[in-house]
């Protein structure tokens, strides 16, 4: 593996750890008593930028490596399952991260009313946050056991 | 300092404040709710003490995941698959969750405190014990029985000490 490839690897699950952090935060805050939107706001482009960041590097390292070198070793290995099932459901749902947080963000910049007030907002933007944190951890756990199954 | 020094003082680091944040909320949370009521000056400590128990979680996460990538790297993948190596995420996951029920208040404190106490100790004890020859379903229900004793234990203990809240 070229050292681009290991910056890649290690990038991507870096940055979308971190991204997970910055939606995780956003919960609280969304649920609780006080939210506040300039900060929500600042920590959904965060949790944006690094989606897409972990999302361009993955790209990245799939296209150019996995495919060739991981996924063949996965196939004659004993979890085929974690290419065909797990590495094709991370796929699809990686793809999708982004333009859920795309969602989220541009929601919170178009909110011109006191979002103290909006109780039925802050849920439907606190299970949109919640939502992309869930997926993120299953896409991120599905990434421990296709990476366990590359022996 | 090679990679794996690093990693493992990170590691040790999130974990150590972790379960010390934990264990001295727990104990300020017990003392404050002798008398039956809790005073804004009671919670202080506890207010204190919780961004150390977020960045100990931040830092075990990512120290964690910096251990998944240096097996991944070093060509030692079937360690991702180790039982233990399993069952420390899913508690990990697991304390993700319960803090997010306890702060949104979804979860009693009476509920949730000894789930994230009991959580954090698992978590540090499955670090340690690095001869645990379990199955990941064996070692998880070891989890939850020891999750329900806190539950258990802390309504004992509030019984001795006459807490009513």
């Amino acid at each position: 593996m070229t050292p681009i490839l290991k910056l890649a690897l290690i990038g991507h699950v870096f940055a979308g750890l971190v991204a997970l952090i910055f939606y995780y935060a956003m919960i609280p805050n969304l649920i609780g008593k006080n939210p506040q939107l300039n900060f929500l706001k600042r920590l959904s482009l965060f949790g944006l930028v690094s989606l897409l960041v972990s999302w361009i590097l993955a790209g990245y390292y799939y296209v150019t490596y996995y495919g060739q070198n991981v996924k063949p070793l996965i196939k004659s290995g004993q979890l085929p399952w974690a290419h065909s099932i797990l590495m094709e459901t991370k796929e699809h749902i990686f793809l999708f991260l982004p333009f859920l947080g795309l969602v989220l963000l541009a929601s919170l910049l178009s909110i011109k009313s006191d979002i103290t007030r909006d109780d039925n907002l802050r849920k439907a933007l606190a299970s949109l946050a919640f939502l992309i944190v869930a997926l993120g951890t299953a896409v991120t756990i599905f990434g421990v056991v296709i990476s366990g199954a590359a022996k | 300092m090679d990679w794996t020094t690093i990693l493992k003082i990170s590691h040790l680091i999130g974990t150590v404040l972790g379960v010390g944040a934990v264990s001295f909320i727990d104990f300020f949370y017990l003392r404050a709710a002798r008398d039956g009521k809790i005073e804004p000056s009671e919670v202080e400590p506890i207010r204190l003490l919780t961004p150390f128990l977020r960045l100990g979680l931040i830092i075990l996460i990512l120290s964690g995941f910096g251990y998944f990538l240096f097996y991944r790297l070093t060509g030692h993948e079937e360690r991702l698959l180790n039982p233990r190596f399993l069952a420390k995420i899913t508690v990990v996951g697991v304390i993700l969750i319960n803090g997010l029920l306890l702060q949104t208040k979804k979860i009693p404190v009476n509920i949730g405190g000894p789930i994230s106490s009991a959580s954090w100790y698992t978590a540090f004890i499955l670090g340690a014990w690095r001869a645990l020859n379990l199955s990941y379903f064996a070692i998880i229900a070891a989890y939850v029985f020891v999750v329900l004793m806190a539950i258990f234990t802390l309504g004992v203990i509030k019984k001795l000490l006459k807490i009513p809240i």
